[in-house]
């Protein structure tokens, strides 16, 4: 009975023995297949959110649906406006599947745009003095660059990333080369021409120090509109590619016979676009320097020229209000 | 020709699981043999080791000392089990089988092809008189008609011996001149049977030779109408006999040197017969 | 029969699941990974809940009602019992989760058609407009249209997500294996379950602690090393078998698995 015994412990002590190299083997093999990404301990602030049935969850293989039932949490504090809480269940969604680029991408965007809009907007006028609510919008822009940058860690490739820090850089920080490098990739991810291409072009011609780079993808564009067996018609050109493309002509001394050949008259353009832009009314980093950069084109007189000053630009445009 | 059953020196002790190793030795050399054919009652009350020496019999459980074969099988081997079929103390089966395809399920485990299964069970459920239950789940069986069906499931491999642990326990008067009939019809089969019971009178009728059983130990063993029989007392009975024909009788008996009358009256039926007697006309099962 | 409720309950899970995501994502590739999560928690508890406790008893039960002396007296090996017993119960979980596989592959197929379509219709309407618009020929529904397109087909039923499906059962299996074992010599069904229950546990937070041990700075000594050791003899490795997550996040899957 008792020699039973002792041959059952040893079986089980030469079975596990011959069993761990294997477990060992494949457990390497999903570490390096990114399986394991988002399975550790939790420390003692996330086992606070999570509670005890959700950490021991965590690690038992539920990581995805609890990721998922996070950000449906997250979903109900964005529509009550709780933005604070959407950023804290996103944290959690991120840390536990962070794999998922989707929750990087989402969290991004609400922190970034949505929490921003809400800030900056007339639901809390009143509520709060500007200043601070200035101040929370930059930090939620913060929180959102910290999402999306540290995404990027773990599916660097990832579109939907990319494309929201792109957006992000340029409209929220003024950053015209961030956002040019992130387009570019989101651009890379896609097979093809894409919209993200032309935004990485069009943010590196913003780029300081990148101008031939900028005009040397610009040509390459204007081969993809021009060349080809359907070239497009001069009244689709996209005028900020047209504009662009003239400035660094003009910058390079480009000879007439080897510039981009185009009708289009972006004088007609300008005036139209002048129509619209107010002086006292708060623009976009990005829009300022679209309308500088055509008067600088055409040739504006000085005196002429829209009288853009630092109070012209929205907040969170880089600069320093 | 081998021995049916053949226990030599059996002893089998139970640790308990307590901390200060406690041990019930529950049968102690204990030897018996049962030839082909014979049928073979273990007497003895209850906690005496019955039920213990035929799971030993059985390779249910493995003997301390001692060794036990079934037609000079080692009982340890798995093979001498083809040859035995086993009715535990107070049965159960899978409740959800009904009676058919519990034959079949046991049939399958005693290695019979399904068209032997088919035939054999529609015999065995002649036999043990459950052809009207035979799609019945056993959840609605009595206790009779289970162990009528563990006898059937028992005997489902044609096997030569057959070991019942307390086949009538709990089983109504009725009940249990069913299975004592069954008992009967395997005798003429040439089926060895070992059966325990702790009851004298329902070993008595079907048994050849009787083995008493107590504490583990066997006490004594041998033939029905030896161990029954009161050597030095006669017994008579009469029919219409009027009362001076009883005192002649007795005055006879007076005179003889040395011989006594220990009792006369009338005989009393035994509360059995009469049970039997009163519910006779074939009773029908009833869930108990 | 309770397993077919349970059946019920599941597939009912996954088309609540499918109407409750579509009031709080717009994103199609995200409500098909909830169909997932859903579908695949609800299996993971199934197979793991059911191997413990529905193997716990099988035998205790058969020697409790004495059926186990009426099956082994016929000529049947221990052996074949046991596994006959395991694989009883195994063939219920397997069975389960070939239905839910189904289940979740038609709803998951069913889904995915529903919403390529949709996208296909908005991506020819804006091709459509991006034509006739001036000095546009991508726009961003468009650039969206064509990522999210392709992320949806990569959502579908697909060899990987059968892969999480072999893992799930294949732990049931050990974890049923386990409790077989642990069940012919416990004293009562209550501790045959929660030996199981502590096994699966350790194996399954035991390399995670391990693995953030030996990432921290200060590493581990000699003495726990052993113990580790000791630790990985006993208890298998649950996290072999956990494949979900990544599976769910479109990872592939490592040749060696
Ligand atoms: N599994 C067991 N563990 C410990 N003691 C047992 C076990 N089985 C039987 N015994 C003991 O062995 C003795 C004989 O039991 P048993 O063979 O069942 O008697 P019988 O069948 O004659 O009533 C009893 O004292 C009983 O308590
Ligand atoms: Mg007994």
């Amino acid at each position: 009975m008792t020699s039973k015994r002792w041959l059952a412990v040893l079986l089980l002590i030469v079975f596990g023995a011959v069993r761990m190299p294997f477990e060992q083997r494949i457990e390497a093999g999903l570490k390096a297949a990114h399986f394991r990404e988002g399975v550790t301990v939790p420390d003692d602030s996330m086992r606070e959110q999570l509670g005890q049935l959700g950490a021991a969850a965590a690690l038992g293989g539920f990581r995805s649906f609890l990721a998922t039932m996070f950000e449906l949490q997250a979903t109900t504090a964005y529509a009550n406006k709780d933005y604070e809480k959407v950023s804290k269940h996103y944290l959690l969604a991120t840390q536990l599947h962070p794999r998922e680029a989707g929750y990087w991408e989402m969290a991004g965007w609400m922190m970034g745009f949505n929490a921003v809009a809400y800030y900056l907007g007339e639901e809390t006028e009143g509520k709060y003095s500007t200043a601070m609510r200035v101040n929370l919008a930059r930090k939620s822009v913060d929180e959102a660059l910290r999402f999306l940058e540290n995404g990027l860690r773990y599916v660097p490739n990832d579109y939907g990333i990319n494309r929201n820090l792109g957006n992000l850089l340029v409209r929220k920080k003024g950053d015209f080369c961030g956002a040019a490098e992130a387009f570019g990739r989101a651009a890379d991810s896609m097979d093809g021409p894409s919209l993200a291409q032309r935004h990485h072009v069009y943010n590196l011609a913003y780029c300081p120090g990148q101008e031939e780079e900028a005009y040397s993808k610009l040509k390459a564009l204007g081969k993809f509109f021009k060349g080809g067996p359907n070239p497009l018609p001069d009244e689709r050109i996209p005028p900020a590619f047209l504009f662009h493309i003239r400035y660094f002509e003009k910058l390079f001394d480009i000879p007439a016979e080897d510039r981009f050949k185009s009708l289009l008259d972006l004088g007609a353009l300008y005036e139209k676009l002048r129509r619209n832009f107010e002086v006292g009314q708060q623009y976009e980093k990005r829009h300022v320097l679209n309308m500088q950069r055509l008067e600088d084109v055409l040739d504006i007189p000085k005196s002429n020229r829209i009288p853009f000053g630092k109070k012209s630009l929205r907040p969170l445009q880089g600069g320093a209000n | 020709m081998e021995p049916a059953v053949d226990i030599q020196d059996l002893t089998k002790v139970f640790k308990l699981p307590s901390l200060n190793r406690e041990q019930v030795v529950a049968v102690k050399n204990l030897s018996l043999q049962v030839a082909p054919g014979e049928i073979y009652g273990l007497i003895g009350p209850n906690g005496s080791g019955k039920s213990t020496t035929m799971k030993v019999l059985l390779g249910l459980i493995s003997a301390t000392e001692g060794s036990t074969a079934i037609f000079g099988q080692d009982s340890r081997k798995v093979s001498s089990r083809a040859e035995v079929g086993f009715l535990p103390e107070n049965p159960y089966f899978y409740k959800f089988l009904s009676g058919q395809e519990t034959l079949h399920f046991y049939g399958r485990l005693g290695g019979l092809s399904k068209k032997e299964i088919s035939e054999r069970s529609k015999e065995l459920l002649a036999l043990v008189d459950l052809e009207h239950a035979r799609d019945r789940r056993l959840s609605g069986y009595s206790k009779g008609m289970l162990q009528r069906i563990g006898l059937a499931q028992a005997l489902i491999q044609r096997p030569r011996l057959v070991v019942l642990d307390e086949p009538t326990a709990g089983v109504d008067p009725a009940g249990s001149r069913k299975i004592r009939d069954l008992i009967l019809k395997l005798r003429e089969e040439e089926i060895s049977v070992i059966l325990s019971s702790h009851l004298l009178e329902q070993v008595q009728e079907v048994c050849d030779r009787v083995g008493i059983i107590f504490n583990g130990k066997l006490c004594r063993e041998g033939p029905m109408e030896e161990l029954m029989a009161i050597e030095d007392q006669t017994e008579i009975l009469l029919d219409k006999a009027p009362a001076e024909l009883v005192e002649k009788v007795t005055a006879l008996v007076a005179e003889h040197e040395g011989a006594s009358l220990i009792r006369s009256g009338h005989p009393r039926t035994t509360l059995e017969r009469l049970f039997l007697e009163e519910t006779s006309g074939d009773s029908p099962d009833t869930r108990s | 029969m309770r397993v077919f409720y349970f059946l019920l309950i599941f597939s009912a899970l996954i088309l609540a699941a499918t109407l409750m995501i579509q009031n709080f994502t717009q994103d199609p590739t995200r409500q098909l990974k909830v169909m997932k999560d859903m579908s695949f928690f609800a299996m993971s508890i199934f197979c793991t809940i059911f191997a413990i406790v529905a193997t716990a008893n099988l035998i205790p039960k058969d020697i409790e009602d004495r059926t186990l002396y009426t099956i082994l007296a016929k000529p049947v090996p221990r052996f074949e019992y046991l596994f006959g017993k395991y694989l009883g119960g195994m063939l219920v979980i397997f069975v389960s989760v070939t239905v839910m596989t189904i289940l979740l592959s038609a709803f998951l197929y069913l889904r995915q058609e529903a919403l390529l379509s949709d996208l296909q219709e908005y991506m020819q309407v804006a091709e459509q407009e991006a034509e006739q618009a001036p000095g546009a020929i991508e726009n961003e529904g468009l650039d969206l249209a064509r990522v999210e397109a392709s992320s949806l087909r990569a959502q579908g039923p697909s060899w990987s997500l059968l892969a999480a499906v072999v893992a799930i059962s294949l732990q049931a299996m050990v974890l049923g294996a386990i409790t077989l074992c642990v069940s012919t010599f416990a004293s009562s069904g209550l501790f045959t379950v929660v030996v199981a229950f502590v096994v699966f546990f350790v194996g399954y937070i035991e390399p995670v602690v391990v693995d953030s041990w030996r990432s921290s700075p200060e590493g581990i000594s000699g003495f726990s090393n052993l113990l580790i050791s000791a630790v990985g003899v006993v208890f298998p490795n649950f996290q072999s078998f956990n494949l979900v997550d990544g599976i769910v996040a479109g990872e592939t899957l490592p040749s060696g698995w």
